[in-house]
């Protein structure tokens, strides 16, 4: 099974423990891009490998090469002290399934945190994880330690979702974890922050705070499949319509089509990534795409 | 005109309200579904157009023509033709067959045959009806042209026999009188319907001639019946008593079973499970008086519905002796007359309450002379050199055919064994005396496992078998199509078996005498011998168990040729005990009349004229007029059903794709 195989939905949402499927997205999806994982010149030392012609002559080790004859250079372990919060919405919106998707919008954002924090916590990072619905379900406290990565990832899983979303009171709990620097990642659907989100980027933004805006749909919500008559009941708010879906198809992709693009331009007019996040789209893809993107920027 | 072979299956169309009530439901009530964004989609009215509602009104049409075609299959509808109209002046001719076999006896079905049979007659006025009453044969037959009172006398004069039905003779009979050539014809049998007599029948009828079938049977019957009835003597002068008893109804049943003999009598109530069987054991206390009243047994059963098989007719008392001719050589031998007396004592004792054999001697000169077809077991005691091949012959024949020889070397066991085997009893060779002038004791110490003899011996301790000297014996070298049952310790072959047709042959390496051992004095040597004659005597033999109407096909072997005219050339017609010679047979009713299947009304008629699509070329001007006979038109609903299946997909994929 090649990695990108490994990292598409239909294997991830198979794998229940979170350390895994992180594992394996993550070191796949690294392996795919040809990348060395956080070693650099600075920090501190983990290990000695072959010179190669290129290396930087100050990392050598001379008193080595006196004993043995060969050139060895100093590998360090990068450091930073970046503060990571990965907010992600456990509202019942999320709890969605579509026809094509392999899991719920809320499964595909919890394999996306747990990528993102493994990530995180393979470059030192601190990683604090926030799900909410109407209410913090589970999240750092103030003056806490950032938690461990397995005890994160066991938090993700313990998490049922339900309710309404209150976005505020959880990004206030993520501020407060990542301090005046840090990166905030914010995952929901957003169905019910049309207008809200500028506001809500722009305020972290203010503070200087990095953030990553990640808007998680299922497929069948871009284009509303769906053939016969049907009763579609909010999964929030419990209202009702009877309609037919061939009929009013085309005036709903339009306004999907307005809803995304604007959550798209009050982020980016905000300095602040933003990534649609299909549920049924390859994990390993999206990462790329993000991780690529954000170089880029930096 | 149409007709169905199960016609009550057409209810199955009300399962067409199935289909109509799912789409009505289906309209009134759209799916639901739990939609994260619905802010954005609007109301919209359903498609008035009518183009859907025409899609979804073919799909209804569709699914209701194919439960309907699926009911249709299952009811077998039939075209068949309209009898053909008189040709002629003549006048029309018809004759009942009306069904006397045993099972008629049964839940009024002889009362219900006689009225259906007087309606025929009534219905039929102005044409000439012939009666044939028939159950394995044509017991009666009144040819057509008679009075309707003569006609009518002979139905009211109808009465079931005991025997097993076999309508072909009746049929036969019936389509003699029933010439396609005449104006018309109609054959109607009467019958309850019972499976056994009618599940074999063939097409007979010849084409154009109408087929009516009256069912005098009654549906829903219960019936419990004794299968057979075996007495066996005990030692103290009482007999156990085995009775098999069947329930042929689909509810549990509870009779009393009766066993009586003379003045000895046993009842047992009997709680018998659906279609099920059960042996009953009952023990007769020993009786006073001897024979008479006290041999013939009737067990029987409180009454039900048929009667018939409620009681069973079975012998509990002496036996004919099975018969063993021993088979000496022809020259004065003291060692073969010593082993004679020895297996003449062994044959001739009583073994558990079984009677003894019935010997006779005979030298190997006169052999020929001997009647086998009487004899069950022979024992040739070092005689096999003293026959001629031709003997051998008629041995092959005798145990081919069931019967048990016993053979031991003799003067010339070499000769004697190449003998049998050209004679394809045998298959072994001789390696000579063992034992013979040495001081040497040889002993059995095996017995093969899988034999009927492991039974007698499974314990040794129990028995003198492994204990006797052996103090000569032959070497046997046997091939692979003769079983070893016994060997010495050593390891020689002792006894071994050959089967041969129905029949085993044995060979002991040793002779009866007591120069070669003292296998003649231990208490094995009965049992032995007698466990080994089962395959010709078997338990329970010397009684012969018929049904009602059954002649033995061999009444000379098995009576004797100087009683095999007293038994009647059609069978006994009634049950009973019966005595032939020192034989007793025991009549009853066959049990295959005691079944409550039924064959179906329709199907039987069909099948009887089934005979006018094979013989097209055979059919009249007249008749073809009216048409070919009968058509399946099941086959074409099983079609159609095919093909609304393929439509009925066809159009959900298809509106599936256009949503």
């Amino acid at each position: 099974m090649s990695w990108t195989e490994l990292l598409s939905p239909e294997v991830l949402a198979r794998i229940a423990d979170y350390s895994i499927l992180s594992r394996v997205a993550v070191e796949g999806f690294l392996s795919g891009l040809h990348r060395s994982v956080a070693r650099g010149y600075g920090g501190e030392f983990v290990q000695y490998r072959g010179y190669v012609p290129g290396d930087d002559l100050k990392h050598v080790d001379w008193k080595l090469y006196a004993r043995q004859g060969k050139a060895y250079t100093k590998v360090y372990q990068e450091e930073t002290n970046m503060r990571c919060a990965l907010v992600l919405d456990a509202s019942a919106s999320m709890a969605y399934q579509g026809t094509r998707a392999v899991c719920s919008k809320f499964r595909y954002g919890a394999m996306l945190a747990a990528c993102l924090a493994y990530l995180a916590r393979r470059q030192g990072d601190q990683v604090g994880l926030f799900v909410y619905s109407d209410r913090l379900l589970t999240g750092t406290g103030r003056g806490q330690r950032a938690p461990r990565l397995p005890q994160l990832l066991a938090e993700l899983a313990k998490v049922e979702v339900g309710q309404r979303a209150d976005h505020a009171a959880a990004m206030a709990m993520a501020e407060e974890f990542v301090g005046k620097r840090g990166l905030i990642v914010l995952l929901s659907d957003w169905h019910d922050l049309e207008l809200g989100l500028a506001r809500l980027v722009r305020q972290i933004r203010f503070a200087n705070r990095d953030c990553m805006v990640c808007q998680i749909l299922d497929a069948d919500e871009l284009d509303l499949p769906f053939a016969d008559q049907r009763r579609f009941v909010d999964s929030e708010s419990g209202d009702e319509i009877t309609t037919m879906p061939g009929l009013v198809r085309e005036n709903y992709r339009q306004r999907m089509e307005r809803f995304t693009a604007r959550q798209r331009e009050d982020c980016l007019r905000n300095r602040t990534d933003y990534e649609l996040a299909v549920t049924n789209r390859n994990l390993g893809d999206l990462l790329a795409a993000y991780l690529y993107r954000r170089e880029a920027m930096l | 005109m149409v007709t169905f072979a199960y016609p009550w299956l057409l209810w199955g169309l009300l399962a067409l309200a199935g289909p109509l009530l799912l789409h009505l439901l289906n309209r009134r009530r759209p799916p639901m579904l739990v939609f994260p964004s619905i802010r954005f989609l609007t109301r919209a009215q359903l498609p008035r157009e009518g183009r859907r509602r025409l899609r979804d009104l073919f799909l209804l049409i569709m699914r209701l023509l194919v439960f309907a075609a699926a009911v249709l299959v299952m009811a077998r509808p039939r075209w068949v033709a309209k009898p053909a109209a008189p040709a002629g002046e003549g006048r029309p001719r018809a004759v009942l067959v009306l069904d006397a076999s045993a099972s008629m006896h049964g839940h009024g079905a002889a009362e219900r045959a006689r009225a259906l049979a007087l309606a025929e007659v009534d219905a039929l006025s102005g044409w000439d009806i012939g009666v044939v009453v028939a159950d394995r044969a044509v017991v009666s037959s009144l040819p057509p042209g008679a009075s309707p009172a003569a006609v009518r006398a002979a139905v009211a004069g109808y009465v079931p026999s005991y025997l097993a039905g076999s309508p072909a003779e009746g049929l036969q009979q019936a389509l003699t009188w029933l010439n396609v050539g005449e104006p018309r014809s109609r054959l109607v049998v009467v019958s309850d319907l019972q499976r056994g007599d009618w599940a074999s029948t063939l097409a007979m009828a010849p084409p154009g001639l109408e087929v009516a079938v009256r069912d005098a049977g009654q549906e829903g019957s219960v019936n419990v019946g004794i299968s057979s009835v075996r007495g066996m003597p005990l030692p103290n002068g009482g007999h156990r008593v085995l009775a098999v008893v069947r329930n042929y109804s689909t509810v549990s049943q509870e009779r009393v079973l009766t066993v009586a003999a003379g003045v000895r009598q046993q009842r047992q109530t009997v709680t018998l499970a659906p279609l099920r069987q059960q042996r009953v054991v009952l023990v007769l206390p020993g009786g006073s008086e001897p024979g008479g009243e006290a041999s013939q047994g009737v067990a029987s059963l409180d009454r039900d519905g048929y009667p018939v098989d409620d009681e069973y007719h079975f012998w509990l008392g002496d036996l004919p002796a099975p018969r063993a001719l021993v088979v000496t050589p022809g020259e004065a031998d003291p060692a073969s007359e010593e082993a004679a007396f020895f297996v003449r004592n062994a044959l001739v004792a009583e073994d558990g309450g079984v009677p003894g054999f019935a010997v006779e001697t005979v030298t190997g000169d006169l052999f020929q002379e001997v009647n086998l077809a009487v004899i069950q077991a022979v024992f040739l005691l070092g005689a096999v050199e003293s026959l001629a091949s031709s003997d051998v012959d008629v041995l092959r024949q005798f145990v081919d055919s069931g019967g048990v020889v016993f053979a031991t070397p003799g003067a010339a066991p070499n000769q004697a064994l190449r003998a049998l085997r050209q004679g394809g009893l045998f298959a072994a060779q001789g390696q000579g005396l063992t034992g013979s002038g040495r001081d040497v004791s040889l002993g059995i110490g095996w017995v093969d496992p899988d034999c009927p003899l492991a039974g007698l011996y499974g314990n040794p301790q129990e028995s003198d078998l492994f204990m006797f000297s052996i103090r000569r014996m032959l070497r046997l070298s046997v091939e692979p199509s003769v079983q070893v049952l016994m060997k010495t310790l050593d390891g020689l072959p002792f006894l071994a078996e050959r089967a041969v047709g129905a029949g085993r042959f044995y060979y002991f390496a040793m002779n009866f005498s007591l120069g070669w051992s003292d296998f003649p004095l231990t208490t094995s040597f009965l049992p032995t011998l007698r466990e080994l004659c089962l395959v010709a005597v078997p338990p329970g033999y010397g009684v012969k168990r018929l049904v009602c109407g059954d002649a033995p096909s061999a009444a000379g072997e098995w009576f004797g040729q100087e009683n095999a005219a007293a038994v009647p050339a059609g069978g006994w017609q009634l049950p009973g005990l019966y005595r032939v010679g020192a034989w007793p047979v025991e009549v009853n009713v066959s049990s295959r009349e005691s079944m409550l299947d039924r064959v179906n009304a329709d199907d039987l008629r069909r099948r009887l004229s089934r005979a006018e699509a094979g013989r097209g070329e055979a059919v009249s001007p007249a008749v073809a007029g009216v048409g070919v006979g009968d058509r399946p038109w099941w086959k074409i609903c099983a079609w159609g059903l095919a093909l609304l299946l393929l439509v009925e997909a066809a159009t959900r994929l298809w509106m599936g794709n256009r949503g």
